[in-house]
């Protein structure tokens, strides 16, 4: 997104500007990754205690963000729910590049009818709406929190298994990987101690980027009663739980949708600056 | 060229044809027996009897080999026989084709307001790059893509209804209550296509033929709109395709929110009563226009090229 920005002439102050933004964003992604570990022990009241005496209180001392329907605080039900929304979306992206790293190691590396096979397998997942697929495995699953996470790998693991492979096939014609093959190293030691290395940034640009399509997939299924239980802490859910009171209450369901949106603006600069980095660092090479 | 259309057609119809097998795989898939399921739902909720079920699928052909069956089943979803919904008893062919256009509309509508928005908007930016209006329009697209459609759909139902009453909640009588789901699927989308158009005519503006009608003294917006613009084309299209899937895929909450009867909200209804059914002729429709969209967007494409590679 920057990058036409970079490079002509630029100012001292342009560039004190870039590094002063990038020291930003690392700030902010070690504070997403702090937030589901110690959040929850900040959290000044139990998240599930109901009490119908305390019930639509507006911010106060006890309460920072005030109390839900149910007399619950908003607050530490939000530091809670960073634990199922962030962490689970989290390990969706990482399962599902996981299993798309190996796939596409593997097409990439041996090609042969295996690849074949399966990269039509990926064409035709990938152009089929996959959140209707989703709900769909999900809901013959049973629907629920497990129901969801095994469905959106199931459908998201194509585009990493792609990446890779088409990254791989550009890989294995360099020099070093015919020097491993030549010193006798095996197949298993070539992919994942030699080409794997060397993918790194696409795939952590591409995970970060899908991070945040995942929360919102995480959390808008969540909100439509597909994904978690309700009563859960889960930001898509406390809002569900905050609609009826919104004309009253409207802090009910802004409070936790700017949290989720802040996070997600956050993660998309992230990715940008991260795919800045790369490009640049690339072409110095 | 013939063969690169030839490749595009057999691909969607092996696709469609896995589609079908996914869907009659749903009813085979879902948990109890698909038999019993049935005669519960048709008989008001009574359990049949293991001898009823028996008789039952002797006699609709149901105990045949699954292949068999899936072939029966396929020609009667051709001819429009979808079966009964289990939360309704009504025929699924009747609920699907008024939803189907229902949601037809909405996605044409947010579509066409998208294209209006961006294409002015990305050629201002691409006429004055890094201008102010340059900028504001890529905050705009970072936001557009960063708000969570569920919540954006309620904060403007809490701004122009509740607070403002300029319109109608939801529901589906006047044609003012198409307004604010359009407005809420437009935005994100109309972001990011001015994004996308925006670098797309910054690239056709510096090729060598642009540059030459410059030279002879066209102006900008004449070359941008004569030259750069309809070079741009094939991409043009390629990515209103993709937008139109994506616009379709909010449509899940976004007419589940504003009550718009289309497939989205048939679709949620029909997950959440598990009424499979109704779940299996969504999937099959809305996979079916996945696909036919996607070959339509291939096939205009690859036209385009040729009549491009043909000019040049």
């Amino acid at each position: 997104m920057a990058s036409y920005r970079q490079g002509h002439g630029e100012g001292r102050f342009a560039v004190a500007g870039r590094r002063l933004g990038r020291a930003t964003l690392v700030v902010i992604a070690a504070l997403l990754i702090l937030l589901p570990i110690f959040g929850p022990m900040l959290a000044p009241n139990d998240p599930e205690y109901a009490d119908i005496l305390t019930r639509m209180q507006p911010p106060s001392a006890q309460y920072p963000l005030g109390t839900d329907a149910m007399g619950r605080c908003l607050f530490s039900r939000l530091l809670w729910g960073a634990r199922i929304t962030l962490v689970w979306s989290a390990v969706i992206v990482a399962a599902a590049a996981s299993i798309g790293t190996l796939i596409g190691l593997y097409c990439g590396y041996r090609r042969g009818w295996v690849d074949l096979v399966m990269m039509r397998l990926v064409e035709g997942v990938s152009v089929l709406p996959s959140l209707a697929i989703a709900v769909v495995i999900s809901s013959v699953l049973g629907l629920g929190l497990w129901a969801l996470v095994i469905s959106l790998i199931a459908v998201h693991w194509t585009g990493y298994a792609r990446l890779v492979r088409n990254t791989i096939v550009g890989e294995s014609g360099k020099l070093y990987v015919t020097a491993a093959r030549a010193m006798g190293a095996p197949s298993s030691r070539i992919m994942l101690h030699h080409l794997l290395p060397n993918i790194g940034s696409p795939l952590l640009v591409l995970a970060t980027h899908s991070m945040s399509a995942m929360m919102l997939s995480f959390a808008g299924l969540s909100y439509l009663g597909l994904g978690v239980e309700p009563g859960v802490a889960e930001w898509g859910r406390i809002i569900a739980d905050g609609r009826n009171h919104m004309r009253t209450d409207p802090r009910l369901v802004v409070a936790p949708g700017l949290l989720i949106m802040a996070i997600i603006i956050s993660l998309n600069l992230i990715g940008d600056a991260l795919a800045d980095l790369w490009r640049s660092g690339s072409s110095i090479q | 060229m013939l063969s690169s259309l030839f490749h595009r057609l057999s691909a969607a119809f092996f696709l469609l044809l896995a589609i079908s097998i996914a869907g009659f795989a749903i009813l085979h898939l879902m948990p109890g027996d698909y038999v019993a399921v049935l005669m519960t739902a048709q008989s008001d909720g009574i359990p049949p009897s293991a001898l009823e079920v028996a008789a039952y699928a002797a006699a609709n052909g149901l105990d045949a080999p699954m292949p068999v069956q899936y072939l029966r089943w396929l020609v009667a979803v051709l001819t429009g026989d979808l079966g009964q919904s289990f939360s309704q008893g009504r025929q699924v062919a009747t609920m699907l084709g008024a939803a189907a256009w229902n949601s037809a509309t909405l996605t044409a509508t947010v579509v066409a307001s998208a294209l209006v928005l961006a294409l002015p908007a990305a050629i201002a930016a691409a006429l004055r790059p890094n201008s102010i209006l340059d900028r504001a329009l890529m905050l705009f697209s970072v936001a557009g893509m960063s708000i969570p459609t569920f919540w954006y759909a309620l904060l403007a139902s809490l701004l122009f209804v509740l607070h403002l009453r300029w319109l109608p909640s939801s529901g589906f009588s006047t044609p003012i209550h198409i307004i604010l789901p359009t407005l809420v699927a437009a935005t994100g989308i109309a972001g990011f296509l001015a994004r996308y158009l925006r670098s797309l005519l910054l690239e056709e503006i510096q090729r060598p033929h642009v540059l030459a009608a410059r030279a002879q003294g066209y102006s900008a917006i004449g070359v941008l709109l004569r030259h750069a613009l309809p070079n741009a084309l094939p991409q043009i299209l390629t990515v209103m395709g993709t937008q139109i899937i994506h616009v379709f895929e909010g449509m899940l909450v976004i007419e589940t929110i504003f009550n718009w009867p289309g497939m989205g909200r048939l679709f949620v209804s029909s997950l959440m009563n598990r009424d499979f059914p109704v779940m299996q002729a969504c999937f099959l429709t809305i996979g079916g226009g996945y696909v036919l969209i996607n070959l339509a967007v291939d096939v205009s494409v690859t036209l385009l090229d040729r009549h491009s590679k043909g000019a040049v």
